[in-house]
């Protein structure tokens, strides 16, 4: 097992070090695939951490001056390496101004190790080099199927994520108010996000956009797809921005994914963000159950008759809210309940 | 677009209507006020008021006059009900911190009624975001008032000389002491922390000072920590008046002007002095 890849245009290592920037956002650890022509950078992440998955393939003859590499063996001509993606980082920002910079899988006592050669420029005649051991996991043979390109489930419309900026700054607002966000696409080309939190309901449309051109892709006949997502991890994602993408599609899994995929001249980045599931209750359907239950708790009757939003302000002194799989329990300080069934988001 | 002639088409029915062409002059406004999270809304016909009251003690509001709207009507004499001070910031920013130059978002601003949320409508090159933010009860906040008559001493300063003093202030120190006095020192900051003790004085003959009315000499202490977030306020500001009246309250009056350079808002914080230190 080999590995010798050789930098020397500043613009390559600042293009690398912005891609595993954006990655090391995502995960704390990643998986390095190395073959004769590409570099992958792969998260298969499982249930357990809310799924999520992230594949990153850089070809190598954009980005290495010189590349020698030589997998395990003839018949797999791979390399599969773990890597925490922070001590990654730091190795490759002290390259960010560096003249030249050589990766090289090496070995020392019984480690393995990524090792970051770097030449500093100088003014003087003097070469200053520094160098970063960055200890790495070889991952063996029998576990290469956990790190396959991840299936993307077929999903039902696809459309080109407006302008970058605008929408980072919108999420970074939705960000401190709320977790959760729903992406809606429908098929006269509109987005909408909108986040439905306790003390306010916000919608941003985004009108018009472009939509790939083989609309043919989106395979079934709904008109409008809907997926409620982490608003952090679509954060994550979009600090990609740095590299300035080409085009960034967005494509809707009907409450199953979102699936955004980067293209750039050098480098495509595709991240699945799982759909989370979240029950919507209908908060008129609270308000008229503590409604029956009302003295001792403050329901205004001029709320209820106006529909559902405008009650939950200044609904109740509740101090117990108890929610499972069925359905929640209101109680409040005397001991009164109400209790109300979920029901799915109708569609 | 659809929302927009749908919202032209009902503004009859809503209590509160206003729309501005720049939200970051209404958010700039709130920002300078923005150190605890509910505040207290109350919209009159001459215009928006939020305050902000912290421990009883400080209570700072910013004044947007009506005219600073492009359009303002209240179907009733006044409107008020409480709000979380981050969520109104944090949707009137949606579009990001803008900056003086470049796109600035417009924002349209509805309420239905006293009970219903408050609507935001903003839209920036195309992009509409709605939010509905709802409002609690106005409840019984104390209103802090300082009528002119119960003033004693008024001094009106350029904010820039107070930056700077402001800066070297010891904020080790638990109090601000503010004298004022007739003859020298006329007013001076002081504060008493780890580090020492600093004095700051102002000659009433400086050119920094554009008026200097003292009829009783006064030495009164302030917390710092209720003093500290008025600050924000200062660093937007062009001038301020500070006053006292008998007892020692104070009132900081900050003058902002707008973007364009149209319009002047008020922003005042009024702080209790500290009884304790007083006492002793």
């Amino acid at each position: 097992m080999k590995f010798r890849g050789k930098m020397i245009e500043l613009h390559s290592i600042q293009n690398l070090v912005k891609v595993i920037t954006t990655i090391s956002k995502m995960t704390k650890e990643v998986c390095i695939r190395i073959t004769p022509n590409h570099i992958y950078f792969i998260l298969n992440d499982q249930s357990i951490r809310g799924g999520g998955a992230l594949w990153c393939e850089i070809d190598q003859g954009h980005f290495f001056n010189e590349y020698n590499m030589e997998g395990v063996s003839d018949e797999h001509n791979e390399i599969y390496l773990n890597v925490a993606t922070e001590n990654f980082l730091r190795a490759l920002r002290s390259a960010q101004n560096s003249k030249c910079l050589k990766i090289k899988l090496t070995k020392k006592y019984t480690t393995a190790y990524l090792t970051h050669e770097v030449e500093l420029p100088t003014t003087a005649t003097h070469v200053r080099n520094v160098t970063h051991d960055v200890p790495v996991q070889v991952i063996p043979r029998r576990l290469w199927d956990d790190y396959q390109e991840p299936q993307m489930p077929p999903y039902d419309i696809s459309v080109y994520l407006p302008n970058l900026r605008i929408l980072r700054n919108v999420l970074e607002r939705m960000k401190n108010i709320f977790t959760f966000l729903e992406v809606k696409v429908n098929r006269n080309q509109d987005m909408s996000l909108s986040l439905d939190a306790p003390t306010v309901l916000i919608s941003t449309h985004f009108k018009d956009l472009s939509q790939p051109t083989d609309t043919a892709r989106g395979l079934s006949n709904i008109s409008e797809a809907r997926v409620r997502i982490d608003i952090r991890k679509f954060l994550h994602f979009l600090t990609s921005q740095s590299v300035n993408p080409m085009r960034v599609i967005c494509n809707v899994a009907h409450k199953k994914c979102l699936h955004l995929f980067l293209m750039h001249e050098d480098i495509a980045l595709q991240y699945i963000l799982p759909h989370i599931a979240g029950f919507n209750v209908s908060i008129k359907r609270i308000l008229k159950n503590l409604n029956l239950i009302r003295n001792g708790i403050k329901v205004r009757e001029t709320n209820l008759s106006k529909g559902p939003t405008p009650g939950i302000r200044r609904s109740c002194i509740c101090t117990h809210v108890r929610v499972s799989s069925k359905g929640f329990h209101v109680r409040n300080g005397l001991k009164l309940e109400a209790k109300s069934d979920f029901h799915q988001n109708s569609d | 677009m659809e929302q927009s002639s749908q919202t032209t088409r009902n503004r009859d029915n809503y209590l509160f209507f206003a729309a501005v062409d720049n939200a970051r002059n209404i958010s700039q406004m709130l920002k300078t006020v923005n150190f605890k999270e509910m505040a207290l809304v109350v919209i009159t016909p001459n215009g928006f008021k939020v305050s902000v009251t912290d421990s009883k003690c400080i209570q700072a509001a910013a004044f947007i006059q009506a005219d600073l709207f492009s359009e303002f009507h209240l179907k009733e004499e006044s409107l008020s009900f409480q709000i979380n001070l981050n969520v109104l910031l944090d949707c009137l920013t949606i579009f990001g911190p803008s900056t003086t130059s470049g796109p600035h978002p417009t924002l349209n601003m509805f309420c239905e009624s006293p009970a219903s949320p408050l609507i935001l409508m903003l839209v920036e090159g195309g992009v509409v975001t709605d939010c509905r933010i709802n409002t609690l009860d106005p409840g019984d906040n104390p209103d802090f008032e300082f009528p002119p008559e119960s003033v004693v001493n008024k001094v009106i300063m350029k904010s820039e000389a107070l930056k700077d003093a402001w800066n070297d202030l010891d904020f080790t120190s638990e109090s601000l002491e503010i004298s004022i006095s007739p003859d020298k020192p006329f007013l001076r900051l002081s504060t008493h922390g780890l580090a020492g003790t600093i004095k700051i004085d102002f000659s009433k003959d400086a050119d920094i000072m554009e008026c200097f009315n003292c009829s009783v000499s006064q030495v009164n202490r302030y917390k710092v920590s209720l003093l500290k977030p008025s600050y924000r306020a200062l660093t937007q500001s062009d001038k301020f008046s500070l006053r006292t009246d008998a007892n020692g309250f104070l009132s900081l009056q900050y003058l902002i002007t707008s973007d364009d350079k149209n319009h002047a808002c008020f922003v005042e914080y009024i702080c209790t002095p500290d009884e304790d230190l007083f006492a002793s």
